[in-house]
């Protein structure tokens, strides 16, 4: 989640009200921000990805205002203008989406600018997706000529300063060599053409979604106006990026002018404050958060979250404020209804309906066999369900044929599903020479292995296993410990000879239970031993616990 | 009460008869008549009373090894040469006083002190040299050396003896050097007054209490009308070795208890699942960022899923547009190839999505758990695991709202030991209201972010379940419960595979409030 460091008194100067730290860190909490710490000099929250508008301290403040109940909803005005951003058709395969606004008449602070940085950041990082989803652009109007055009170009024919550079860099050198251009090449990496932002006296502004030119790319304390840009691949995501920016903007003491966006296709123009409004029924939100709030309770609740609500009856007319992207249904609205009345002021309660408690019968089973093993003495061992493809193959002398392997794995230690439970656990033995034996050990756990008749064609068993390691470890001692499974839970099983590479030949056989194969029992191999450096005699077995239950009952 | 004397074993008290003064341990076995074992076991538990002192010193000996016990007897193998010598020289082949090895030592030691000449006429012949002669009159060092009483005390030899020393030492099985642990026995005050009871001396009391108390003793009842020795039961015994079960499989049971005792059906399923089910379902847009690999485990092999093709439809509408669940969706375009695609479920909540899917309207309410491992692609580090367990409850209940989550939630945390429990805003993209819990602890005194929580959104449930309804949902990790069980800062400890931790760990047992 994205954290914001806020200046206190910044923050407080905007509130427009000394607020107390107790009562700062109670309201933005149950506004629906986590609040970090609160220190003498900052505030710091983490936002929820699903309220970018909040990613800014004047989009903070703008709803704690509310919230608090300081003063009524702001109205936001965007003036007509002639400005003109226009679309050339070329970008449509690269990155074919603008929206565009103007903001004028702020006084630039050293503050308000870092401000006006971070939001950038901020958004570029969660609702941009590290700019891959959309881009931003702002920059000081009195250095750009109107129109602008937004366009796509070969790379090598594009050429300006960068931020940063101090000298004229062509579309891939700015990729190459660029600091943000190698830290953002992926995003243009293998486009024939790539977009930019080029006003009326052929001044390139930026080439998104990886940098601002030198000349027109950075605010100062001398600005006044800018002109904000977002650029990607859907109209609304973009338009939605523009109207937080602005809104931030128009709270710092901005006036917003409307910009003409012309497209091949027609004319948007951005930003828009034109709000949705939807329909929330009482009832409803009532029966959804338990709350049974009269109509003036609900609408005093939503006024609390910045909405503006109209209507008496059953229905009321919620308008949702411009800057919100994530009302997609009523229940959001439902839900600011619980958090505008108070999550701290909602009582438990527990209704009073009769359910009938249930565990899987097949994990009762397995705990029931675990404890026989517990009080055979053996210890219960706990392995990932990853491991090194090596142990679980050439290690235990075991085959790769139905190995489940990781496509990214994070690293070689595992990366693949086990398919047996043994050879993690001899792995285990392997890594405990230096302690006390004897070490007799147990797991219960999921294995894994490709099967195309199953719906995701992994195959997934619970299995049981035990290891003794001791100096009288043998056939034996591991057949006793597996008749004590089969005596406690009342059943017999049988052993028929079978080789197995990973155990001593001659001394391995698999576990029958009638004519319904269990697993496997033997001596492990002084070989695999060796590779894993155990130099103390061991035996097990292992048994898929599901087989075994299901001919029990 | 017992007195010291009642307590003491057998070979205390035969031990305790013949300390007078100072004493040392390896003389005690002939006093008494018991084996080293023995003493040393009675000198133990007599420190331990605190009767008397034991000084443990080690000393280096020097003793005579197997060829060192010949030749103290017969000779030093040099002498003998220099014997057959004096009557005439003599070859190689025809000294039959000394082995061969022996033979070729003795001639290299007397050649360097010029005892003796060699020739070679054919084969090798020997001969006396006059210091050899007088050689033959006095004793050497090494001789004196070997004419001591052994053992020896390695400390205190003089310069010669030292010489002497060092070149047998390099001869072969003639002396050896072994340390020797003594140990000095002391009475201490009380170990004095304890040995003027007169029961000390007496043999019935000594030998004629029972001690052990056997099957025989039993079976023939030669116990009666003996004397118990009393034992000291303050005493630390050797540690026993049990089986012990594994931290997460206790806490797993003891998490399912608590389901249960609510009315709770268990759920389980596959931790392969295709992001169609995993994420898809539940409505967390395909660009949600937790879907890169950098956070979540994909399948190389196999790679993909076969999906439900009614159900993706009404999938892939509710993302695109929202379909027929009131809702806008997230917009976009949706990918069925991103849908197919295997990975290690990142969360239980696909088990409730699937459970959804499967249930009737006739079967509500109800109410489901589950214990389950989910995989995230961490790297490992104190407080992040890549595989944990996620413990999850959902309620479907037509009439559920958020007053019952928040009594759910009361109920199942307070039999974990919390007594109060709150809710704060938070975000989880299938659930709305999404809640943030917190737990008052007693016994820590504050407020602890305790899991997620929250309803499932009605746009979730209209594709799942078929229709709208309230469902309850909350979630905690299982290692949370551990951690906030007991004092462990590094979530790592939870996984440890030395058998020595885990033969440590406590069992996991939980108060409720």
């Amino acid at each position: 989640m994205p954290t914001l460091e806020l200046d206190k008194k910044e923050f407080l100067a905007a509130l427009g009200k000394q607020v107390d730290d107790a009562t700062l860190r109670k309201s933005i909490s149950l506004m629906g921000i986590e609040v970090d710490d609160i220190t003498a000099s900052e505030i710091h929250v983490e936002v929820f990805p699903q309220r970018p508008d909040l990613l800014s301290l004047q989009g903070i403040v703008r709803n704690l205002k509310r919230y608090l109940g300081l003063g009524k909803k702001k109205s936001y005005v965007v003036k007509s203008s002639s400005y003109k951003v226009l679309v050339d058709k070329s970008v449509n395969k690269v990155r074919p989406y603008t929206a565009c606004a103007v903001v004028t008449g702020i006084h630039f602070s050293d503050q308000l600018i870092k401000d006006v940085i971070q939001i950038q950041e901020k958004l570029h990082v969660t609702f941009c997706r590290n700019r891959k989803k959309a881009a931003i652009g702002v920059y000081p109007l009195e250095d750009i000529t109107f129109p602008i055009y937004y366009k796509a170009a070969k790379p090598k024919e594009i050429s300006f300063i960068p931020l940063e550079a101090d000298r004229e860099m062509n579309g891939l050198e700015i990729l190459q060599k660029h600091p943000t251009g190698r830290e953002y090449a992926h995003l243009l990496e293998g486009k024939d053409l790539f977009p930019y932002f080029i006003d009326a006296k052929n001044n390139i502004l930026s080439m998104p979604p990886i940098i601002n030119s030198e000349m027109t790319g950075r605010i100062t304390e001398k600005t006044k106006d800018v002109f904000i840009e977002a650029s990607g691949f859907d109209f609304e995501t973009v338009h939605a990026i523009v109207k937080m920016i602005v809104a931030a903007l128009i709270d710092m003491g901005g006036v917003a002018h409307e910009i003409s966006v012309s497209y091949p296709d027609g004319v948007k123009k951005t930003p828009s404050v034109k709000e949705e409004v939807m329909k929330l029924h009482v009832e409803k939100a009532n029966a959804w958060t338990g709350l049974d709030l009269s109509v003036k309770e609900m609408k005093s609740a939503l006024a609390k979250m910045d909405y503006e609500v109209s209507g008496e009856g059953k229905i009321l007319s919620v308008t949702i404020p411009f800057y919100r992207t994530d009302i997609l249904h009523e229940v959001d609205l439902w839900e600011d209804v619980a958090i505008g009345f108070g999550y701290d002021k909602i009582t438990p309660e527990l209704p009073n309906i009769t359910t009938v408690g249930k565990v899987s019968n097949e994990d009762a089973f397995a705990e029931a066999v675990s404890e026989v093993l517990v009080g055979a003495g053996l210890t219960e061992v706990k392995l990932y369900g990853l491991m090194n493809k090596e142990l679980a193959s050439t290690t235990t002398n075991q085959d790769t044929k139905k190995l489940v392997t990781l496509l990214n794995p994070s690293s070689s230690e595992y990366n693949v599903l086990r398919k047996d439970l043994l050879s993690g656990m001899l792995g285990l033995l392997g890594a405990n020479k230096h302690n006390e034996y004897p070490q007799d050990i147990f797991e219960v756990g999921r294995v894994f292995s490709k099967d195309a008749k199953e719906e995701s064609g992994v195959k997934e068993t619970d299995h049981i296993a035990v290891l003794v390691a001791r100096e009288d470890a043998d056939f034996t001692k591991a057949k006793q410990v597996l008749d004590c499974i089969a005596k406690n839970l009342g059943f017999s099983i049988s052993i028929t000879e079978k080789e197995d590479a990973l155990f001593v030949p001659g001394r391995s056989g698999t576990i029958m239970l009638g004519s319904k194969q269990l697993g496997r029992i033997g001596e492990i191999h002084p070989e695999v031993l060796a590779r894993l450096g155990v130099e103390m005699p061991t035996a097990g077995f292992e048994i898929a616990i599901k087989d075994l239950f299901s001919h029990l009952f | 009460m017992a007195s010291v004397v009642d307590k003491l074993h057998q070979y205390e008290i035969l031990i305790l008869r013949v300390l007078t003064g100072e004493s040392f341990a390896k003389e005690l076995s002939a006093k008494t008549g018991l084996q080293d074992i023995e003493v040393m076991r009675g000198l133990q538990w007599l420190s331990n009373k605190e009767l008397v002192i034991l000084e443990n010193s080690s000393e280096e000996l020097i003793a005579l090894d197997v060829n060192g016990v010949r030749y103290k007897e017969n000779g030093l193998p040099e002498r003998r040469l220099l014997q057959e010598l004096a009557k005439g020289e003599k070859k190689a082949s025809e000294i039959t006083s000394l082995e061969q090895g022996e033979l070729n030592i003795s001639i290299g030691a007397l050649k360097s002190k010029a005892a003796i000449e060699t020739r070679k006429d054919g084969e090798l012949i020997l001969s006396i040299t006059d210091p050899g002669k007088r050689l033959l009159e006095q004793e050497s060092f090494e001789e004196k050396f070997l004419g001591q009483t052994f053992p020896l005390d390695a400390s205190s030899l003089a310069p010669e003896m030292k010489f002497a020393y060092d070149n047998l030492m390099k001869r072969k099985n003639i002396i050896k050097k072994d340390v020797v642990k003594t140990v000095r026995v002391t009475l201490t005050g009380a170990g004095k007054t304890v040995r003027e009871d007169k029961r000390i001396f007496d043999d019935t009391f000594a030998k004629g209490r029972v001690d052990r108390i056997t099957q025989t003793m039993l079976k023939t009842g030669s116990w009666k009308g003996k004397e118990f020795r009393s034992f000291d039961v303050s005493i630390n015994v050797p540690e026993k070795q049990v089986g012990k079960p594994h931290i997460i499989s206790e806490t797993t049971r003891f998490v399912k208890k608590i389901w249960l005792s609510m009315g709770f059906e268990e759920m389980q399923g596959a931790h392969v699942q295709s992001a169609f089910w995993d994420l898809d379902a539940l409505f967390v847009p395909q660009d949600h960022p937790a879907r890169e690999m950098q956070d979540t485990f994909y399948l190389k092999d196999p790679s993909e899923s076969k999906l439900p093709p009614p159900l993706l439809k009404a999938v892939k509408a509710l993302h695109e547009t929202g379909g027929e669940t009131g809702s806008k969706g997230w917009g976009g375009k949706f990918e069925q190839d991103i849908s197919k695609k295997n990975l290690l479920r990142t969360h239980t909540t696909v088990l409730t999505a699937r459970k959804l899917f499967d249930l009737k309207k006739e079967d509500l309410p109800k109410k489901f758990f589950s214990v389950g491992k989910v995989y995230r692609n961490e790297a490992l580090d104190w407080k992040h695991l890549f595989e944990f367990y996620q413990v999850e409850g959902i309620v479907i209940d037509p009439q559920a709202n958020l007053k019952h989550l928040l009594g759910y939630l009361t109920q199942f945390y307070g039999q974990m030991g919390f007594s109060e429990i709150k809710l704060l805003p938070a975000y989880f993209p299938y659930v709305e209201p999404a809640c943030e819990v917190h737990g008052f602890s007693k016994e820590k005194k504050q407020w602890i972010e305790l899991g997620g929580s929250g309803m499932i959104r009605p746009e979730v449930s209209k594709v799942l379940l078929g229709f709208e309804a309230p469902i309850l949902a909350w979630g905690l990790g299982l290692e949370r419960i551990i951690t906030l069980n007991r004092k462990i800062s590094d979530i790592r400890h939870l996984y440890a595979t030395d058998m020595s931790i885990l033969r440590k760990e406590k069992k996991f047992f939980q108060v409720s409030t």
